[in-house]
């Protein structure tokens, strides 16, 4: 394993004073100017590679849902270097990192590292666990350079993307081939994102054919734990490819990848004295790949058959447990567009999970082995009313053989007030179904100690939530209005406004207790919940976004969210494990051109307090200084988490598995297309 | 007219999904070369137009095609300084000295391009079917570049005058009536 972190202070002035020291000698170069395609002769400008945004993208403007998308130009200058990272631009999205490649993402509330309301889908392949029904964020390891952009979806999208889709669904959206022809090699060495390499290849093999190849290699840094550099540090490599076809009749997109990861985090064993937890470090080993083909058939102009079909493996290792993960899944979809101006669209999918879990650590899984479908079929209309009008109508039926049916629909407004104007509004159910762990686990979550308010005994209390059986689908019936609104060619706003009334969410059963003896000798309180879903209450809040083209060479880009809760836990732990989300979040970007081939940006974050942790707010702030010396070369000097030598963000919900402090950093990353 | 036109667009906000939408970098790709071909054309002389009088071009598209011509807003073209504008109407005005139409825009628009021949107005489009209707500079999408095509035609019975500097970079040139 590498072990090499700076001490906090040192790593920070250096990469403070380096910065200041290119800045001063970058601002005194060449002034502002406008385009730089005005600048290039018409024969280059004929030269220029161009791309047309994917079909059937919906245009933002027009949507009627709370989405924001994360497009090639924030992945590029936001100086983010993971999936992650670029989230926190995102209003309404709880974003927080737990140590070096652990993270904790939700959208509206719930967070924790085992966040279980939100759907992650990459190319329509879904890359949620059943297991605990959340992300592993450290396995998305696609390279930044093949991502065309992140579609986040706030609020229920269930009726459209399928169940898990409870507070949001993000989609990741890969290139298409013919948008990265050529081959481009990005490499970065840094304080904590120590090293990395990436190489793409693409070719048009033909007029039909085009073929992409990607490879991915990287060394992340230990963070900082209890004084000194902690054990988290990782290394990974991947490997991937995408095919595009394109014919008359038949458009395809083939996509495989492989990756493989080894990285250390720390664990809490509990023993019997003193303060009851005793570290030890330990190794998560990690590994997958997949294989996904998607064909899209046009009848004519106004109907359109897609079949997509793909196989997911994931196998991960780790101090609680073992798992594997086999999925297949088929996806079957027709629109027709009708004279009356309606688009209709119905839907077929199957997937099938085949796992394999081994308990190790404060954990027992019974039965070890299990296989269990999802199969939905979905229906959807979009009417258009008069001019400005658009009803849309939809619902999917979903039967999953861990909870039985659910019916999830949706019903969405959007008028078009203006041409640069919408106004939407929807009412959408949704619903979280069971995750294996629900059913068929055990996990230890918290220990109390002797004399705790919760534990009046002598004994430490180690409190165990079990599955149950009859544990049913979590709900959310979420009522949603939202602006948009184009001011100026310059200027764009993004207000919505949700309120989700919550019902039968996971919790456990009054406790039983059971003293266990070790060696004859009474020890410890076995105390066991079972799940069941008896919570209930609201969620309400406002999310907002703010993109401002200032100057020609000035972008400011603005997020805003607020959101709180009412409901009546039953006790301290119940309330813990559902109250992680900051009131208040904010983010500011600025992306400044100094000149033609110089960019200065900067973002800052604001992450206010978890009170359910007793955190307190961060701010923090990102820079980044780009040069483009000429047109292949990119070098781009980053620093990121400026703001603290070091900081703890959250502690998991999950007592055995630790948080670490995330460190200030610097990274330099070039890339060269040729 | 273009209003309503926006609003039906935008209501069957279908018609607009199912379309290829161009990236916002290809539209300001294609105001860019705008642009630069503007400068290979000569309008006729005794026109009332001074070095005072503003070079303008007609915008025919959504906002994303008017934000991304937005930046050619007080460039120059010789002496003359260039102002966009976004008509509602083209029916009575001939101020234009180009008009741009997006290849998403309405059909009932083009066919104002068509009334509009003859005079001496530049049309440009990146519609495919552009030169049917009497367009004169059409731009094309053609192994991931944009590609050039000339209706000389066209131009000629406008009295604009084309730079054969233009023609050599054109992958395809209109030189007699069908």
């Amino acid at each position: 394993m590498v072990k090499l972190t700076l001490p906090g202070n040192t790593g920070a002035s250096t990469s403070i004073a380096l910065f200041l020291t290119l800045l001063i000698c970058l601002l005194c170069t060449s002034p502002a100017r406008a385009d730089e395609l005005l600048d290039m002769s018409l024969e280059d400008l004929l030269n220029i590679e161009v791309t047309t945004a994917s079909k059937g993208s919906v245009r933002l403007l027009e949507s009627a849902a709370a989405v924001y998308v994360i497009d090639r130009e924030d992945i590029q200058r936001s100086g983010a270097n993971s999936i992650p990272e670029l989230l926190k631009m995102v209003p309404g999205m709880h974003v927080i990192q737990l140590d070096s490649n652990r993270w904790a993402v939700s959208a509206r509330g719930f967070n924790g590292e085992f966040a279980n309301k939100l759907l992650v889908m990459i190319d329509g392949r879904s890359v949620y666990t059943p297991i605990f029904s959340g992300v592993y964020w450290d396995s998305l390891n696609l390279l930044l350079s093949e991502i065309d952009r992140i579609e986040v979806i706030r609020g229920p999208g269930a009726a459209l993307w399928g169940a898990n889709a409870v507070n949001g669904v993000i989609n990741i959206i890969t290139r298409p081939v013919t948008d990265t022809l050529g081959t481009e090699i990005t490499s970065w060495v840094g304080t904590e994102e120590r090293a990395g390499l990436t190489l793409t290849q693409s070719k048009s093999l033909d007029g039909r054919n085009d073929l992409r190849l990607n490879f991915k290699t990287q060394a992340r840094d230990a963070s900082y734990y209890a004084g000194s550099a902690a054990e988290d540090d990782m290394k990974m490599a991947t490997f991937g490819l995408r095919w595009d076809h394109d014919n008359a009749s038949w458009s395809g997109t083939t996509t495989a990848s492989l990756y493989r990861e080894r990285s250390g985090s720390h664990f809490n064993q509990i023993i019997f004295d003193d303060d009851y937890f005793e570290q030890y470090s330990d190794e998560t080993d990690s590994a997958g790949g997949h294989f996904l083909t998607g064909w899209k058939h046009s009848f004519d102009r106004n109907s359109q058959l897609s079949l997509q079909l793909y196989y997911d493996y994931s196998q991960r290792k780790q101090a609680i447990y073992e798992t594997e993960v086999h999925t297949v899944d088929a996806d079957i979809q027709y629109t027709q567009h009708l004279v009356s101006g309606q688009k209709l669209s119905i839907g077929l999918n199957l997937r099938r999970y085949f796992d394999d879990l081994t308990a190790i650590e404060y954990t027992s899984i019974d039965p070890q082995s299990r296989d269990y479908g999802l199969y939905s079929l979905y229906l959807q209309d979009e009417i258009p009313f008069g001019e400005s009008l658009k009803l849309i109508l939809g619902s999917r039926f979903e039967y999953n053989d861990l909870s039985g049916w659910e019916v999830q629909p949706n019903i969405r407004l959007a008028w078009y007030a203006h041409d640069d104007l919408t106004l939407w509004g929807a009412i959408s159910r949704a619903a979280r179904t069971p995750s294996r762990m629900d059913i068929d686990g055990q996990i230890l979550v918290k220990v109390y100690e002797p004399g705790h308010t919760i534990n009046p005994s002598p004994f430490p209390a180690l409190y165990y939530f079990n599955g149950a059986d009859d544990f049913d689908s979590e709900e959310v019936i979420s009522y949603e209005l939202g602006l948009r609104h184009l001011a100026t060619a310059n200027l764009s706003l993004d207000i919505a406004l949700f309120y989700n009334d919550y019902d039968k969410l996971r919790t456990g059963t009054e406790p039983s207790g059971e003293l266990v003896s070790i060696d004859g000798i009474p020890t410890y309180i076995l105390s066991s919940g079972y799940a069941i879903n008896t919570v209930e209450g609201e969620t309400w809040g406002v999310e907002a976004a703010l993109s401002w083209q200032a100057t020609d060479d000035l972008k400011l880009i603005a997020s805003y969210s607020y959101m709180d809760m009412d409901f009546r836990f039953n006790g301290e732990l119940e309330e813990f494990l559902n109250s992680l989300y900051s009131r208040h979040q904010a983010s500011l970007q600025s992306r400044y051109d100094i000149s033609n081939s110089i960019q200065f940006d900067t973002w800052l974050t604001y992450t206010g307090a978890i009170e359910a942790q007793d955190q307190d707010a961060i701010w923090d702030l990102s820079l980044r200084l780009g040069w483009q010396p000429s047109e292949d070369w990119h070098i781009e000097l980053i620093g990121q988490n400026l703001l603290h030598d070091h900081k703890k963000q959250l502690d998991s919900e999950v007592i055995s598995l630790v948080s670490t402090e995330i460190e200030r950093s610097a990274l330099i990353r070039a890339s060269y297309r040729f | 007219m273009l209003h309503i036109v926006c609003i039906v667009l935008l209501s069957a906000g279908i018609c607009s999904a199912a379309r290829a939408q161009d990236s916002y970098d290809a539209l300001r790709l294609k105001a860019a070369i705008t642009y630069k071909v503007a400068r290979f054309v000569s309008w006729p002389e005794g026109s009332e137009k001074t070095e005072e009088t503003p070079f303008v071009i007609y915008v025919l598209g959504d906002k994303q095609v008017q934000k991304a011509f937005s930046s050619l807003a007080g460039q120059k073209l010789g002496e003359r300084e260039i102002t966009l504008a976004y008509p509602q109407n083209l029916e009575h005005d001939n101020a234009a000295d180009i008009i741009y139409v997006d290849k998403n825009f309405s059909m009932e628009t083009t066919a104002l391009v068509e009334k509009l021949q003859r005079q001496p107005i530049l049309t440009i489009s990146d519609r495919d079917d552009f030169f049917r209707h009497g367009g004169m500079i059409n731009l094309l999408h053609k192994k991931q570049r944009i590609s050039l095509a000339i209706n000389l035609v066209a131009a000629q019975e406008a009295q604009l005058r084309i730079s054969s500097k233009l023609n050599l970079l054109a992958t395809e040139i209109i030189r007699e009536k069908n």
